[in-house]
């Protein structure tokens, strides 16, 4: 076996072996005995990735489930204002402004509703984090800044009562109707800069404020909170370019600053509160995910078989081939990570189903060149190298249609696509890598 | 207006995907066909997606059929289905095609793709049925051994492998034949 094909082996096995850990559940290893003591276990892991603005935690315990296939979360809202006369107006607008932020939010997975005549709900799949969708939710998106009303109170000793008595801050008239939004970067030395991005004319008011308030707090209210969310002392350098907006340094959780962002922009129409989150279970059974991949299992049995019985010994290559590659496919479920919808049974099917394609038009290729008395190298050398247009066109074709059409369409279309996506991608690295190596190897050498 | 939006609207993902997917098979062929006879490429990139609009008014005129009878056929099975359908007709359609174009002759024409069709028919019916009948054996044990959530969605695809099958194992040689008399 030449270094080249032992090398493909060997990073076919390693792929293989990461792919299968990453897909894989939570299993515990213990072992207790005089001999040996072992307390580990296999799969299920949590990766962290330390970042400058915070570690990055790749959660692969459970596959990610869409609210119909696992367990999802109602999230049930109330208007504040119960004697509102013109509900009938005001509810559809809300609903639709609450279906913008979720989406802008990249909460694709959820179902909005009307409750009743007061309240209406939002349901998320388990794996979204139901505090930050009813934060992102019940934010009214509206921001305005104070400053301190007797400035002979402030003192840095002092700072703690600033932020908890509300009668010591006077409003600046500046709101977010002077501003276009915040912007998060991060400086040279690893440290969150939150910069407010005004207007020009909200930036002269700004400055104009700035200027008469050095060396005291400027209080920033959101979302209509009766206490400041930031509270940055005014430095005498901010004034050394008025041209520029402000930043308050200081550690942001980049995802809190988009939520606020989306908020501004998409402003309630009314007030609400937060009225109960109930957990409800699956829609699609609670053992969707066992009694099809248990079915699934045994039609893939069957489609090995026809394998092995048509194509005899080279039928196994394709099975084998077949084993190498479907874990990767798991793998990238868990990674990218794609929800379980409905859909995805469909795509398990179609994806095998094109391999199933490849598989049979190479072993066909193979065993016309072989009966025509040519060298087995040869022939493998005709069907991946000169005939592979015949198995590569249409899995190239699918993979840049499902690429363009998961970004253009919505709902379960394009659930579907993302999931067949991250399926071409396993086929082509199954007709480029896997399944030529796995033949080379069992035959190659017959000269 | 209104009754066109409640027309079109509810297939607006079908548009788009079969939108997509020609535009798509146009710049395939531009890439991968630049040096095969350019009439003969026409011919069979017509045929492509001849097979595809007739795969697709099959799919939409039966799974309403079928919607009427069975209850558990969601808009969402029907979308999914749908999708499954497009691509199964690219696989397909494309290896058949592909096929036809090894055969094609240098010439500037590129000769008559419904006879050239014929050396190989034999071949892809066989094809066809294979990879039909492995689709099915996907399919039936799901339906059958799956938890029921699906059904309606298994009902789909099966109709859609069927569909398939019956466009390139029985139609394929009449969509030639359209093709034939619309590039003469």
């Amino acid at each position: 076996m030449s270094k080249n094909e032992t090398f493909k082996l060997s990073l076919i096995s390693i792929i293989f072996t990461i792919s299968l850990l990453i897909s894989l559940p939570y299993i515990p290893i213990s072992v207790d005995s005089s001999l040996l003591r072992i307390e580990t276990q296999l799969g299920g892991y949590e990766i962290t990735i330390p970042q400058k603005d915070g570690d990055k935690v790749i959660d692969l315990k459970d596959f990610k489930k869409s609210k119909e296939v696992g367990e999802s979360q109602k999230i049930v809202l109330s208007l504040q204002d119960e004697n509102m006369q013109n509900r009938e107006e005001v509810l559809p607008s809300l609903i639709s402004t609450i279906e913008r932020r979720l989406n802008l939010a990249g909460i694709s997975d959820f179902q909005t509703g009307q409750e009743d005549e007061n309240s209406l709900y939002v349901i998320i799949p388990q794996h979204e984090s139901s505090e930050r969708v009813s934060n992102l939710i019940l934010g009214t998106g509206r921001v305005s800044f104070k400053k301190v009303k007797n400035p002979d109170e402030w003192s840095q000793e002092e700072i703690a009562n600033f932020y908890t008595e509300i009668d010591r801050w006077e409003d600046t008239g500046i709101t977010d109707s002077d501003m276009t939004g915040f912007l998060y970067t991060v400086t040279p030395t690893g440290e969150s800069l939150l910069q407010i991005s005004f207007t020009n004319e909200g930036r002269e008011k700004f400055y104009n404020e700035a200027e008469k308030n050095i060396g005291l707090p400027i209080g920033m209210y959101i979302n209509d909170y009766e206490y400041p969310l930031l509270m940055p002392v005014i430095s005498e350098n901010i004034l050394n370019d008025r041209n520029s907006d402000p930043g308050i340094s200081g550690n942001f959780p980049q995802q809190d600053i988009n939520d606020l962002n989306l908020q501004i922009k998409n402003p309630l129409p009314v007030r609400l509160s937060l009225l109960e989150t109930l957990i409800m279970s699956s829609s699609m059974g609670s053992n969707f995910i066992y009694s099809y991949l248990t079915a699934f299992s045994i039609g893939l049995t069957i489609v090995l078989a026809f394998f092995v019985i048509k194509f005899n010994l080279l039928g196994l290559t394709y099975v084998l081939s077949l084993a190498l590659s479907l874990p990767l496919f798991a793998a990238f479920s868990k990674i990218m990570p794609i929800p379980i919808t409905p859909s995805y049974i469909s795509v398990l099917i179609l994806v095998t189903g094109i391999m199933t394609v490849v598989g049979y038009t190479v072993l066909k290729s193979i065993v016309e060149n072989t009966k025509q008395e040519k060298p087995f190298d040869y022939a493998l050398y005709q069907t991946f190298g000169k005939d592979k247009g015949k198995f590569s066109a249409s899995s190239i074709l699918v993979f840049f249609v499902s690429l363009i059409l998961s970004f253009i369409l919505t709902g379960s279309a394009k659930s579907f696509m993302s999931e067949l996506f991250s399926g071409m991608l396993v086929v082509i690295y199954f007709y480029t890598l896997v399944f030529p190596s796995i033949i080379l190897s069992f035959g190659g050498y017959k000269k | 207006m209104n009754i066109m939006e409640n027309i079109i609207n509810p297939i607006k993902p079908h548009i788009t995907i079969l939108g997509v997917t020609i535009v798509s098979i146009f710049i395939l062929y531009s890439l991968i066909f630049g040096d095969s006879p350019k009439k003969a490429i026409r011919k069979l990139r017509c045929s492509l997606i001849l097979s595809l609009v007739f795969n697709v008014i099959f799919f939409l005129f039966l799974s309403r059929f079928l919607t009427r009878f069975f209850d558990n056929i969601t808009p969402d099975f029907e979308i999914i289905a749908f999708s499954f359908l497009v691509v199964l007709t690219l696989v397909v359609g494309l290896r058949i095609v592909l096929e036809i174009n090894n055969l094609l002759p240098k010439t500037k024409r590129g000769g008559d793709v419904k006879e050239l069709y014929k050396e190989v028919s034999q071949d892809m019916s066989t094809f066809i049925f294979d990879i039909s009948l492995i689709f099915i054996s996907l399919i039936i044990p799901t339906h059958i051994l799956g938890n029921g959530s699906l059904d309606g969605l298994m009902l789909l695809l099966f109709l859609s492998v069927l569909i398939n099958y019956f466009t390139f194992s029985i139609l394929f040689s009449k969509i030639l034949d359209i093709t034939e008399k619309i590039f003469e």
